[in-house]
């Protein structure tokens, strides 16, 4: 039920506004605004392309798969079982 | 001016009681070891009592500065803040595992909850004390620890006349899966300790009770140790290794008579820890954040930390076999290195600039280490 994750979404988005957005930008301090928008629009891109499915944005996991023959080649010299 | 410091030593000490059990308090993280998981769990607590050792010297060097802070003003700007990305994706993927970890403890005992659910149960509380702040954080450290003994006293006692201690034989055979069994258990829980290093300038008195900070160590992983010889000895080798909770399958064979289900009692105890050791992990992400992007303040930054534990958690591993592959069996070859590397090279580093090092960290710190920032 990937659509329960725009509950988060919304929730999240609300509580960032009320909480950060209206009195940094009240105090005029777009500095500090700057880096936590931009975070939590990448995350709530990739929350979308989860609600959709659009598997559109690459995957941190990605990098994790990087590791696997090193992984392998671990596990066969120490002889881990599987 | 006085130093803020929102920690003492003493919950210091709690906080990595409460890091190294609720990072693994329902797994065997040598299980690789077969009946000798135990003694890897034993010897890899080495590592860690290394990497305390290193970040608790790099901290005498640099008393005001934190390891981020540390390692751009030993490294130079662009090596230092290169370095500081690669320790932040170890940080960040294991915060991420964390919270993956408490979803699945939680599933197996709320089947029909759906896990996007559960994400935000896990994570609303740790945004609610990282808002608090750290002495908070410190006196949560405090109170969840005397709930964390008790319970894993009464886990322990409960399961004793269960142990058949010739599971555990033969001790020390076949060193190849002991070493392999050695490095996961170093790697995770062990080696976690080095997030600590983010905490340290923020801590009272940590020069004269420092001891108190390897004692509480050491005391964990003893209790680890235990915990996972108890379980090998009543599950079984082979058990221990198919399980994905050993220590939790343990206590639904514990019981007295018709009374039954035991493990439901011990889920406080899981979860309690569980959530710490993720808080921890959360703070340690904001300092970093802040260093990175030498931000004044982490506060706007909790929401979307928060958010994205439940939205990565959920991209990064679609489902439990996804989830064993990577984190068992690929995350470590990343994470062990790091955790060890990154304290090694910049107490090297500092140490063969020491003279230097020491004058410059005299000086007064920057904005960004400032503790009304912390």
């Amino acid at each position: 039920m990937p659509v329960l994750m725009l509950y988060s979404l919304t929730g999240f988005l609300i509580l960032f506004i009320v909480l950060e957005i209206i009195p940094l930008s009240r105090k005029r301090e777009w500095k500090q605004l700057i880096i936590p928008v931009i975070f939590i629009s990448l995350t709530m891109l990739y929350g979308i392309d989860y609600v959709f499915s659009l598997n559109i944005l690459p995957n941190p996991n990605k990098t994790l798969y990087y590791f696997k023959p090193l992984s392998e080649n671990f596990e066969r010299i120490l002889q881990v079982k599987p | 001016m006085k130093r803020e410091t929102p920690l003492s030593s003493q919950q210091l000490a709690f906080l990595v009681f409460l890091l190294i059990l609720g990072s693994s308090l329902v797994f065997v993280s040598g299980r690789a070891a077969g009946q000798n998981a135990w003694l890897a769990e034993l010897l890899g607590m080495f590592p860690g009592l290394y990497i305390l050792w290193a970040i608790l010297k790099l901290q005498t060097w640099f008393p005001d500065k934190r390891i981020t802070q540390i390692s751009t003003q030993v490294l130079g700007r662009a090596l230092g803040t290169v370095l500081n990305l690669v320790f932040f994706w170890s940080i960040f993927i294991l915060a991420l595992s964390f919270v993956y970890d408490v979803s699945i403890l939680l599933k197996v005992i709320y089947p029909a909850i759906p896990r996007l659910i559960l994400y935000p149960i896990i994570v609303l509380p740790c945004i609610y004390v990282l808002y608090k702040g750290l002495t908070a954080m410190g006196r949560m450290g405090e109170l969840f620890f005397f709930i964390g003994v008790f319970f894993i006293a009464l886990a322990i006692i409960t399961a004793i006349p269960l142990m058949d201690i010739s599971k555990l034989k033969p001790v020390g055979s076949e060193w190849k899966p002991l070493l392999a069994g050695f490095l996961y258990a170093a790697d995770w829980p062990f080696d976690g300790v080095v997030i600590l290093a983010l905490f340290l300038p923020l801590v009272g008195n940590l020069k004269q009770e420092k001891r108190k900070v390897f004692r509480w160590y050491l005391i964990s992983a003893g209790t680890l140790t235990f915990l996972d010889l108890q379980t090998i000895s009543i599950l079984g080798p082979y058990l221990t290794k198919i399980s994905q909770f050993p220590i939790f399958e343990v206590f639904r064979l514990v019981g007295f008579g018709e009374f039954k289900r035991l493990e439901l009692g011990f889920l406080l105890m899981w979860f309690l820890t569980g959530v710490t050791g993720i808080i921890i992990y959360l703070q340690g992400l904001l300092f970093l954040f802040q260093d990175v992007f030498s931000l004044d303040d982490y506060k706007p930054l909790i929401l979307p930390l928060g958010l994205s534990m439940i939205v990565f958690s959920a991209y990064t591993f679609p489902s439990d076999i996804s989830y064993q592959l990577l984190v068992f069996k690929y995350l470590s070859v990343y994470t062990f290195p790091v955790n060890l590397l990154y304290p090694s090279i910049l107490l090297i580093t500092a140490a063969l600039r020491k003279p230097g090092a020491q004058s410059k960290a005299k000086e007064p710190s920057d904005e960004s280490a400032s503790p009304e920032n912390s």
